[in-house]
């Protein structure tokens, strides 16, 4: 069987005394998008931050398209974007320069195709070329949430991790930048995971859903099956809750 | 308790650092005590060799400077040349003059900056920008002004003695009208320290007070109807204390430097003119000595703002 | 019908704009209402209104009722035997909303002392569901866990048994089981105490689990308010519509 594109085993860290990693590990083909859900503490950002080069595990190994992940400081081939997005945004630099950051970084091209390329980016994300040259405290919440998302596809990274960053979000926004997330993932054919505690909106936009408990991965299963017929107690538990919260469909009384 | 030994530790590197430094830059200053001594020509050069043997003072700096830490570690703080006597008792006795003065004019200062500090915090309007104009040019008018406007008012008026600490005739006093003197002495000094102090002070009060009123919780207190007096005393200032603990602690810290200039401007007796004098004349053992005790104030100061943040605030508690 | 708890008329808040803008609605006794709508559209600002509590350059108008008696108006002492006693709040972020220097019996002992009554705070963490041990009573916010936090919070504002309870946002930062707790516990003390509760929230779907009725509000007005299965069954007004629609697009309940 060929090798899944991103591939964690064994995956351990701990705090001191506190362990946040348990041998956590999954499976994740290219192109998919994984929706990794549990309680707060149940170690998904730690996964996220060491998948993203930020900590280094204490045991395990990663594995992307074949190379070894971790060790040295941030990877560029995994971004990630974090929660309260719009604050990890330098508010006096321009629209432009963000985004060209990780052009700048990796030296790809010359200023001029730099600046082009930042700008297409931009548009992707559904900001007009003319706020470009705008520093981003002139942007809202939601556009910062989207300039963002831009930087970290400039880096044309392998894997791209949102990490509970549509959870501060009113809904409106939340559903503005979540249908660019799906868009974008169609267009650019992203392999993801998105981190969140809401199961329902995980369920919404991804392939598959991944259950952490404790710093171990419970339960990973298609997202149809993870809703329909969740096994372990703690997917039943998300489950029971998530459909307690939705709302009725339209037109029901 | 490992964090005190420790602080202790590092307290004595510093003071051997300061005293390695001290000792570096009075050597740098060109000629000793005796220098004066040779220019005069009724003095014989043999003479002032010998006299410069006999101090010791001929000798390579490190090994001065080996003789002298050697002597310290065992109490021995030296031999003032100026005053011909040993070090130790001669500033020990300024020390209290200084201690005096310092300690009056900080907790005057204290005891005035946190009433105002806080009817300054609690001002809005042209109050508030009235009492920051106050506290604006309190700042800027140097100590030394104020100090020789605190002279002359005392020489216009009458009300208040002119500099010194104690009347000459004060031998003759009884223990009581003896203190009543060095109180109406102190007056002045004090006051122009206290004065110089205040407005940082106020600043500082200001803003942790300010910062509570602001904060999260005190909008919450509000909201649950406690009344304003209550909501200040039982919930803000508990929460102000903090940083204004470990002002407090500096300022005790920095006792000694602060009164220097008002003590040699108002002729009070403590440490400032000692040390002013002993530079001028290179009396090398007193400088050394009064610059090792105003690091040691500074150490045990920093320490003790440390450990009563420590013992006043549970988050630093629970954190280290 | 039983007279209505608090009686909104008219109300208007401006600074330098109008933030609130004509609003009028009613609070019924034993009753949970839920208050929905975007990040800035004046939801904050209108509980802090009812309570009184917006600063100096705010002006505040209109008509609030509380049992009959006008709010606006009212005299700050008169505000301050309300505030706490017969409306309390519970702000959002608890470790926000916590004196950090205050032990828990001394923060909810302060709740019940400001309105010179004799309860105790042992009784008010029960009934927030918190066990008053040893631990939790001599424990400071920080040695809390963020659970045990809200509901220090919670008992806080119970402390005097008030007639309203305002939450603002408190479902934001929690885990869905833990916010369909929560949400049984405020149902549990409307049937147990008779308080009413007015949930702010901007997720139709948690007010859609917890609420009887709804107020939506946009750029500080309510455009749309009724009993819940009506508003969100069937809304009215198109923005209300969107609002959902937005909600349902970012959920997913089943297989």
């Amino acid at each position: 069987m060929a090798e899944p594109f991103l591939r964690v085993e064994g995956l351990t860290k701990s705090y001191g005394a506190r362990a946040a990693l348990r041998r956590a590990g999954f499976v994740l083909e290219k192109g998919r998008m994984l929706g990794l859900v549990g309680a707060s503490g149940s170690g998904k950002s730690t996964l996220a931050r060491c998948l993203a080069g930020f900590e280094r595990p204490d045991e395990g190994s990663m594995r992307l398209d074949g190379k070894v992940l971790g060790g040295q400081a941030p990877a560029p081939q995994v971004q990630l974007i974090f929660q309260e997005a719009a604050a990890s945004l330098n508010p006096r630099f321009r629209a432009e320069e963000i985004v060209s950051e990780p052009l700048e970084i990796r030296r790809r091209g010359t200023p001029a195709l730099r600046r082009k390329m930042a700008a297409e980016w931009l548009e992707m994300v559904g900001i007009a070329r003319a706020a470009s040259a705008k520093p981003a405290l002139a942007f809202s919440g939601g556009e910062r949430q989207r300039l963002a998302i831009a930087r970290a596809l400039a880096a044309e990274p392998q894997l791209l991790i949102v990490d509970e960053s549509l959870s501060g979000l009113d809904v409106m926004l939340q559903a503005q930048i979540a249908a660019l997330l799906a868009d974008l993932r169609r267009r650019l054919d992203l392999t993801c995971i998105l981190i969140s505690h809401d199961l329902g909106l995980a369920a919404r936009l991804a392939d598959e859903i991944a259950v952490m408990d404790s710093g171990e991965i419970v339960e990973h299963a298609p997202v149809e099956q993870a809703m329909g017929s969740p096994r372990h107690p703690r997917t039943r538990e998300l489950v029971e809750a998530n459909r307690l919260l939705a709302l009725a469909p339209e037109g029901a009384a | 308790m490992r964090y005190v030994l420790r602080r202790i530790l590092h307290g004595s590197l510093l003071l051997t650092g300061v005293s390695v430094l001290t000792f570096a830059f009075t050597q740098l200053a060109p000629g000793d005590y005796y220098s004066e001594m040779r220019v005069d020509p009724t003095v014989a050069p043999e003479t002032v060799d010998a006299l410069r043997h006999r101090a010791g003072l001929d000798r390579p700096w490190p090994v001065r400077y080996a003789a002298w830490a050697g002597s310290v570690l065992k109490g021995d703080f030296g031999y003032s040349l100026a005053y011909g006597e040993p070090v130790a008792p001669l500033v020990r006795e300024r020390l209290g003059a200084t201690l005096l003065l310092a300690g009056t004019a900080t907790l005057a200062a204290w005891l005035l900056a946190i009433p105002l500090g806080i009817c300054y915090a609690t001002r809005r309007g042209w109050q508030e920008a009235l009492a920051g104009a106050a506290t604006a040019v309190l700042l800027i008018i140097p100590d030394l002004l104020l100090a020789l406007v605190a002279l002359l008012a005392a020489v216009e008026t009458r009300w208040f003695p002119a500099g010194g600490m104690a009347s000459a005739d004060g031998s003759s006093m009884g223990v009581a009208a003896r203190m009543e003197d060095v109180a109406r002495h102190l007056v002045l000094p004090a006051g122009v320290l206290a004065i110089g102090m205040l407005p940082m002070l106020l600043r500082h009060v200001r803003a942790a007070m300010r910062d509570a009123m602001d904060s999260g919780f005190a909008r919450s207190a509000r909201a649950q109807g406690i009344p304003p007096l209550r909501l200040l005393v039982r919930h803000l200032l508990p929460a102000a204390a903090n940083p204004l603990v470990s002002l407090f602690g500096l300022s005790l810290g920095g006792l000694l430097s602060a009164s220097l200039l008002v003590e040699v401007i108002m002729g009070w007796p403590g440490l400032g003119p000692l040390l002013v004098d002993a530079i001028m004349a290179r009396d090398m053992a007193v400088v050394l000595a009064v610059a090792l005790l105003a690091a040691a104030f500074l150490i045990v100061g920093n320490l003790a703002a440390d450990l009563l943040l420590y013992r006043l605030d549970p988050r630093i508690r629970a954190g280290k | 019908m039983p007279e209505a708890l608090v009686q909104v008329r008219d109300l208007r808040v401006t600074l330098s704009s109008a933030i609130l803008d004509g609003l009028s609605f009613e609070i019924a006794p034993g009753s949970i209402t839920g208050l929905c709508g975007e990040s800035g559209c004046g939801k904050t600002t209108l509980a802090l209104a009812l309570l009184r509590l917006l600063p100096e350059p705010y002006r505040v108008e209109g008509s609030i009722l509380l049992g009959g008696r006008e709010l606006i108006g009212s005299s700050e002492r008169e505000m301050r035997s309300i505030r706490g006693a017969r409306i309390a709040m519970i702000f959002q972020d608890p470790i926000l909303a916590l004196n950090p220097v205050l032990r828990v019996r001394d923060q909810v002992r302060e709740a019940i002392r400001a309105h010179g009554l004799t309860g105790r705070p042992e009784e008010a963490l029960e009934l927030a569901g918190l066990e008053p041990s040893r631990r939790i009573m001599r424990a400071y916010p920080h040695e809390l866990s963020g659970g045990e936090r809200q509901r220090v919070l919670i008992a806080q504002a119970l402390a005097c048994r008030p007639a309203l309870v305002i939450a603002d946002e408190p479902f934001t930062a929690l885990d869905l089981p833990r916010v369909v707790e929560l949400s049984a516990l405020f149902r549990d003390l409307m049937r147990r105490t008779g308080t009413s509760f007015l949930v702010i929230s901007h997720s139709p779907g948690v007010l859609a689990h917890l609420a009887d009725s709804v107020l939506v509000m946009r750029s500080g007005r309510i455009v749309e308010q009724g009993p819940v299965d009506r508003v969100f069954g069937a809304p009215a007004d198109g923005y209300t519509a969107r609002l959902l629609a937005a909600a349902r697009a970012t959920e997913r309940a089943h297989g």
